[in-house]
C-alpha cells in the first residue's frame, strides 16, 4: 500500500529548529512524512536519489552549502527544476528574500518569534501546500 | 582633487613642459642658427635636474611637501645665471631671451602675491641695470642687489610654504583618520547586523521551548514553577524586542539611504497610519501645518516620524494627547517641531533621551527599548541634520528636527 502522506524534506542544520519543526507539524495536526538533512551538500545527496520529496523546507544559513546555493543547484538540474522548494528561514531581509525568489523559489516564510504564531504558519503552510494546491505528480 | 594634490599635479607639469621648452629651445638654436653658442651638456643637466625633480615628487613626501621652494629656488638660480649669461655673454641673447621669457611666463601663476612682486621687481630691476648699464658694469653691484630681493622674495615664500606645509600633512592626518574611522564604522555596522542575526536563532529556540512548556507541562508545575516559567518567558519576549531594535538601529546605519524627492505630508499620513491603533486607543488629535517637500529617504523619514509621534501619543500624561507638526524654511535646511502636550522631559536628560537603549522609565509605567530616540538621530544625521528637544517636566515636549535642503 503506497503512503499517501506528504513527504518533506527539511535542510535545516539547527538540532533544536529540527525539533520545533517537527512539534509545529505535530501541533498542526498535519500528518507528514518529515524527513532532515543537516546542510546542503546533504540536501543534493538526497534529491539525488529517488524519490523526490513533495516539498522542500530549506533553510537559508546552513554550513558547506547555503539554501541559496541548493536553490541554484536545483534550478540547474532538469530532474529537479520542477520540486516545490519552500524557503523556511529566520531572515526578512530584503535582499534575501529577493534573491531567493529570483532563483525561483516556490516560497518564502519567515520563521516568527514565538511557537504558537509557527505553528499557525505551518497549519497554513500544510493549508495551501497539501489542500489548495496541486503538487508535481510523483513519478 | 584636494589643493595640495591639484597644486602638485600642476608644478609636475610645469617642470615637465618647461623642461621639455628647453629642450627643443636648444634643439632650434642648434639647428637654425649654427654658430650661436649652445652647449650641450650644461643646457641637457638643467633639462635632467628639472626632470629628476619631477621624478623625485613620486618618491620623496620631503620633494612633494617642499616643492613650492624647489620650483621657487630653481626660478631665482635660473633668473640669476640668465642675466649673468646676459652681462657676460650678449652673444648668448637667444638663449636668454627666449628661456628667460618660458620660465617667468610659466611661473608667474605659482608664487604667493609677495614671492611674486619680489620677483617682479628683481627681475625688472636686474634687466635695466644689465640693459643700461652692459659692458661697465662691476659684478660684485649684481650681488648685494640680488641678495637683498632673494629675501624679501623668500619671505613671502616662506609663508606659502609653511601654509602648504601644513595643509599636506594635516590633509594626509585627516585622510588617514577619515579612512580609520569609516572602516570602524563599517566593522560596527556589519557587528551589530551580524551579532543581532545570529542572537536570534538561539533565542527563537529559548521563546519556543518556553511556550512549549508553559502550553505542555505548566499542570506538572506548582504555582512558583509556573511564575518562574512566565517571568522567563516575559524576560526572552523583551531581549527579543532588544534585539529587533538593535538590528533596526545597525540596519537605519548600515543602508545607504536613496535620496529623492519626498513629500512629508505622505510621510505624516503614512506614520499617522501606522500609529492608528495607538492614537485611537489614546485618543489623541494629530494635527500638522503646511508640510513640505524634501530630498530624503522616504522609509528612514517615515521611521522618523512614527518614532516621534508615537513617543508623543505613548509619554502622554493625563490628558489626551495632543500633537502638533510644523515646517519652517531657513536659509539652507528645514526646521520641523513636533509639539506634544505629555509629560515633558527635564532639562538635564535632553541629551540622554538620544542614546541607544536610554530610557528614564520603567517597562511598566511605559514599554519601550529607548532606541526610538537614537534611530530619528540617525536619521536626521544621514539626512544632514540636527535633531534636539525643548521641554520641561510636567509641561509637553518639542521635538526639533533640521533637513537640509540640498543632499549629498
Amino acid at each position: 500500500m503506497s503512503d499517501v502522506r506528504p513527504v518533506i524534506l527539511l535542510a535545516e542544520d539547527n538540532e533544536n529548529d529540527v525539533e520545533l519543526t517537527k512539534l509545529g507539524f505535530q501541533r498542526a495536526k498535519l500528518d507528514v512524512d518529515l524527513r532532515h538533512v543537516s546542510n546542503g551538500e546533504e540536501c543534493m545527496a538526497y534529491l539525488a536519489r529517488e524519490p523526490l520529496p513533495d516539498v522542500l523546507l530549506l533553510d537559508l544559513n546552513m554550513p558547506r552549502m547555503d539554501g541559496l546555493e541548493v536553490l541554484q543547484e536545483i534550478g540547474k538540474d532538469p530532474k529537479l527544476a520542477h520540486l516545490v522548494v519552500v524557503v523556511l528561514t529566520s531572515s526578512k531581509a530584503d535582499e534575501d528574500v529577493m534573491r531567493a525568489y529570483k532563483l525561483r523559489c516556490s516560497s518564502y516564510l519567515v520563521k516568527p518569534i514565538n511557537f504558537d504564531a509557527f505553528a499557525a504558519m505551518i497549519q497554513g503552510f500544510g493549508a495551501y501546500w497539501f489542500g489548495l494546491a496541486t503538487l508535481p505528480p510523483r513519478n | 582633487m584636494d589643493p595640495v594634490e591639484r597644486e602638485l599635479r600642476l608644478y609636475r607639469r610645469l617642470c615637465l613642459f618647461v623642461g621639455a621648452v628647453y629642450l627643443v629651445w636648444w634643439l632650434a638654436v642648434e639647428g637654425l642658427l649654427p654658430h650661436a653658442y649652445n652647449p650641450l651638456p650644461g643646457r641637457l643637466g638643467v633639462v635632467v635636474a628639472i626632470w629628476a625633480i619631477t621624478g623625485a615628487s613620486y618618491a620623496s613626501a620631503w620633494v612633494r611637501i617642499h616643492i613650492t621652494l624647489l620650483w621657487t629656488c630653481g626660478l631665482w638660480l635660473l633668473t640669476a645665471h640668465y642675466f649673468y649669461l646676459f652681462y657676460e655673454n650678449a652673444g648668448d641673447i637667444n638663449w636668454v631671451v627666449g628661456s628667460f621669457i618660458t620660465v617667468t611666463a610659466v611661473t608667474l601663476g605659482m608664487m604667493s602675491r609677495a614671492a611674486l612682486l619680489a620677483y617682479s621687481a628683481f627681475a625688472a630691476a636686474l634687466a635695466i641695470v644689465v640693459v643700461v648699464e652692459l659692458p661697465g658694469m662691476h659684478q660684485s653691484v649684481f650681488i648685494p642687489g640680488l641678495l637683498t630681493v632673494l629675501l624679501q622674495a623668500n619671505l613671502g615664500m616662506h609663508s606659502r610654504l609653511a601654509v602648504m606645509r601644513d595643509l599636506a600633512v594635516s590633509t594626509v592626518e585627516l585622510r588617514r583618520i577619515n579612512a580609520q574611522l569609516t572602516r570602524s564604522n563599517l566593522d560596527l555596522q556589519r557587528f551589530a547586523y551580524i551579532a543581532s542575526h545570529d542572537l536570534q536563532t538561539p533565542l527563537r529556540s529559548i521563546a519556543s521551548f518556553v511556550d512549549l512548556l508553559r502550553s505542555t507541562y505548566s499542570d506538572k508545575l506548582d504555582a512558583r514553577g509556573q511564575d518562574w516559567l512566565a517571568r522567563t518567558g516575559t524576560s526572552v519576549e523583551h531581549l527579543q524586542t532588544l534585539i529587533r531594535d538593535l538590528l533596526e538601529y545597525a540596519r537605519v546605519d548600515a543602508e545607504s539611504p536613496s535620496f529623492g524627492p519626498v513629500a512629508m505630508r505622505d510621510v505624516f499620513d503614512r506614520a499617522t497610519g501606522l500609529l492608528d491603533a495607538e492614537i485611537r486607543e489614546s485618543g489623541a488629535t494629530i494635527t500638522a501645518g503646511e508640510l513640505p517637500e524634501v530630498i530624503g529617504d522616504r522609509a528612514q523619514l517615515v521611521q522618523l516620524v512614527v518614532n516621534l509621534l508615537g513617543n508623543a501619543v505613548k509619554y502622554r500624561g493625563t490628558q489626551p494627547p495632543k500633537v502638533h507638526l510644523t515646517a519652517t524654511a531657513r536659509d539652507d535646511e528645514w526646521l520641523f517641531e513636533l509639539r506634544d502636550n505629555g509629560i515633558g522631559i527635564a532639562p538635564k536628560h535632553h541629551q540622554q533621551v538620544f542614546e541607544i537603549f536610554k530610557r528614564l522609565h520603567d517597562q511598566k509605567t511605559y514599554p519601550g527599548t529607548g532606541i526610538g530616540l537614537a534611530i530619528c538621530r540617525r536619521v536626521v544625521d544621514r539626512h544632514g541634520g540636527k535633531i534636539w528637544v525643548e521641554s520641561t517636566a510636567g509641561e509637553g515636549s518639542g521635538f526639533f528636527f533640521t533637513i537640509a535642503r540640498t543632499q549629498r
